[in-house]
């Protein structure tokens, strides 16, 4: 009775593992809370048209946060979407792919989160055709 | 080994009952047949006519939908000529579905989350 029991609680245990590991959407979370409050900052920064080279800090804010790995969809889209410039969150749904936008008017900056992979990648800014 | 019989006849009620309460509760294959044929008679309508009163009654024909996967449903509704896009907001697991001529513009919300459409609309584009 006692090593049923025992085997029981060893497959509970090596069951769960994988799957504890492979969920990450905790540490996404906090992670996209840092990008967000950081691409405010950056985006409550007016820049110039004509320093057009003031683009350079968007994606290296991109490229510094992303990619992120093993989230859940929503949470990540919901902390997102806290961001004081959040503009949009369009969905392909022949691709399963998100696209969260934000823009201040000047730039824009977006990220896709791939809801097979399970990941979001950052895209590039780009001056909006004001 | 009553009891045995008793457990052996439960677990065969749960495996028998619960799959076919899931089945009975997805209508994915008639939502999908339904939005494609709505899509059609939709592009028909944007193609000749711009009266509002017209593509109501299209839609109280058509809505709501219900108990459908998502992602079949959106699919079938991107192969509109007059589709304009998805917008998702993620606390109420609401989609919203956008088609416009230059006239108009008609647009639903599936909730993801209820498994049914809600709020279909029509209105002046622009407006």
């Amino acid at each position: 009775m006692r090593g049923v029991a025992a085997a029981a609680v060893l497959l509970v245990s090596v069951v769960q593992t994988p799957i504890a590991r492979a969920d990450d959407t905790v540490a996404c979370v906090a992670k996209m809370s840092e990008y967000v409050a950081e691409l405010d900052r950056l985006l409550a920064t007016e820049i110039p048209w004509y320093s057009s080279h003031k683009i350079g800090p968007y994606n290296e804010l991109n490229r510094k946060h992303f990619p992120v790995a093993d989230c859940d969809g929503d949470p990540l889209l919901i902390e997102a979407s806290k961001s004081r410039f959040f503009r949009h969150i369009g969905y392909n749904p022949r691709a399963k792919y998100y696209v969260v936008s934000f823009s201040n008017e000047d730039v824009r900056i977006s990220f896709v989160y791939h809801v097979k992979e399970r990941r979001a990648e950052g895209n590039g800014a780009g001056w909006t055709d004001k | 080994m009553l009891d045995l019989m008793r457990l052996t006849v439960v677990a065969a009620f749960c495996w028998f009952v619960i799959p076919t309460t899931r089945v009975l509760a997805d209508n994915t294959a008639t939502c999908v047949a339904r939005m494609s044929s709505y899509v059609i008679e939709l592009d028909e309508l944007f193609s000749v006519s711009t009266w509002i009163e017209a593509f109501d009654k299209l839609n109280s024909r058509y809505f709501p939908f219900m108990d459908c996967d998502t992602d079949p449903l959106l699919v079938e509704t991107t192969k509109s000529r007059f589709f304009r896009g998805i917008t998702y907001y993620p606390r109420s697991k609401r989609y919203v579905v956008r088609f416009a001529s230059r006239v108009i513009e008609v647009g639903f919300t599936y909730r993801a989350d209820q498994r049914r459409s809600e709020n279909h609309n029509v209105a002046q584009a622009g407006h």
